[in-house]
């Protein structure tokens, strides 16, 4: 049995929910973009059809949250190198798979040759390497906070001599920050990702509100939850204050959670991180922190500069990661590129803006 | 200008095998069995899994509802603050 999750799908709250959300929006009386950063509330709220039945004065338009979509071609064609020059073994997430490299992705590398494996997480990867001592093995990791922390743990935990860990781990605070401060996107309030916040806190969202006089609501994942987010950051609009909301008290407390924040701060440094086609953003990644540079795979294997390409054949990832264009506006959404045959990384995960458009296929029309 | 009507389409692609694994989901679990300091098993929707506490500084007991994400418990679900969030919801309904 899993959590009673009825009472948060309640149709009753639903549509009290949806008449709170269009009473204030007509009080309101403008426009509004709400920005979401996590890939499950894009997959959660199409999939229980909240764009529809909100009033069509709030657009919801999704950000860079989907760690699988923001990694860039670099990363991946750095471990195929690993992989092609040190006969090393790679262990990554199923979804990591078809991520395009600059010239293949890793299940086309498999195709030729290369010994990659599948695996649920960074222990099972561990296993395979505890079994197999004469080959080695590398964990390609990637994700936000809440994936960094159990990589993290196994970090410092770990001395096996033939594993190692390729860290492409990025941070949501920070790229919060930078989203806000770009002039080309307006949108009046994040509403912050559940899962990493069940991490980190509240806190860190803190000075988004402070500094930038920008509203934050950290929602859950069923309708209610995200309906109930989207309803503080209206409120918030309206009474034209800024502050963090916190909707997912039932898991998100406002220091997060501490042993994890200080497995994180053990293994990792905060460094630069590449995202796909938006180029390098300062402190928004997780480097390995120099203590544990024996089982950073970036420091135990020498590689050398790489060309690489991010975007290919007029793919337009980095727009629709910040939100700036739907995946309806990129032409090769679903002819050329499609969730079995993927040219950009958002049509990958099945949390990529581009995969949860084609998948859910939304059909608007008026009456 | 009128309504606007939308309606939500599955569409079935042929999705590879290799899609079924998706890292980047914490998924709600049911503690069923406390196997030793640092593992417990846990049951997600009536799949049995064992997993990690070594990120948790709550104790935990069988019972509990986590949230599980690649293996490691993240979070503990806080009852009270759950019937909280019930209790809200009925003012909302209410107003």
């Amino acid at each position: 049995m899993s959590e009673p999750t009825q009472k948060y799908r309640d149709k009753k709250i639903v549509d009290a929910l949806i008449k709170k959300i269009t009473q204030l929006t007509e009080e309101i009386g403008e426009k509004i973009r709400i920005m979401h950063v996590c890939g499950t509330h894009e997959h959660d709220l199409v999939k229980a059809g909240l764009r529809s039945l909100l009033p069509k004065e709030i657009d919801l338009i999704a950000g860079p949250g989907c760690p699988v979509c923001v990694s860039s071609a670099r990363d991946v064609d750095e471990v195929l190198w690993v992989a092609d020059n040190h006969n090393v073994i790679i262990t990554t997430f199923g979804d990591m798979m078809r991520v395009p490299g600059s010239k293949e992705s890793l299940y086309q590398a498999q195709g030729r040759g290369v010994d990659v494996r599948v695996v649920y997480s960074v222990s099972d990867a561990l296993k395979l390497a505890e079994q197999t001592p004469d080959r080695d093995f590398l964990f390609f990791s990637v994700g936000f906070e809440t994936t960094s922390c159990v990589t993290a743990a196994e970090v410092i935990r770990t001395k096996l001599p033939n594993f190692s860990i390729y860290s492409s781990h990025k941070l949501v605070p920070p790229a919060m920050e930078l989203l806000v401060q770009r002039d080309d996107l307006e949108f009046q309030g994040f509403l912050a990702p559940g899962h990493v916040s069940t991490i980190i806190g509240a806190k860190p969202y803190g000075f988004i509100a402070e500094k930038y006089n920008f509203p934050v609501s950290i929602a859950g994942f069923e309708p209610v939850d995200i309906l109930m987010g989207i309803y503080s950051l209206l409120k918030q609009i309206k009474e034209g204050t800024a502050r963090v909301d916190n909707d997912y008290k039932r898991y998100v407390k406002y220091e997060g959670n501490v042993a994890a924040l200080r497995t994180l701060e053990e293994a990792y440094q905060v460094s630069e991180a590449r995202w796909r086609g938006l180029g390098v953003w300062p402190d928004t990644g997780h480097e390995i922190s120099a203590k544990y540079s024996y089982i950073d795979a970036k420091k135990k294997y020498n590689i050398p500069e790489l060309p690489s390409t991010d975007l290919q054949g007029g793919c337009i990832c980095d727009e629709i990661l910040i939100g700036k264009s739907k995946p309806h506006q990129c032409k090769l959404f679903k002819k050329a590129c499609r969730p079995d045959h993927p040219i950009g990384a958002c049509m990958v995960s099945h949390e990529g803006t581009c995969n949860v458009a084609a998948t859910y296929e939304e059909i608007m029309w008026e009456e | 200008m009128g309504r606007i009507i939308c309606r939500i389409k599955r569409v079935n692609y042929l999705i590879r095998k290799v899609d079924v694994n998706n890292m980047c989901l914490a998924i709600p679990g049911l503690i069923c069995e406390i196997v030793s300091k640092k593992r417990v098993m846990v049951d997600i929707t009536g799949v049995r899994r064992e997993a990690d506490t070594s990120l948790l500084e709550e104790p935990l007991e069988v019972g509990d509802y986590v949230l599980v994400h690649t293996g490691f418990i993240i979070s503990k679900l806080d009852p009270e603050q759950a019937k909280e969030d019930l209790k809200l919801w009925d003012e909302i309904l209410s107003s």
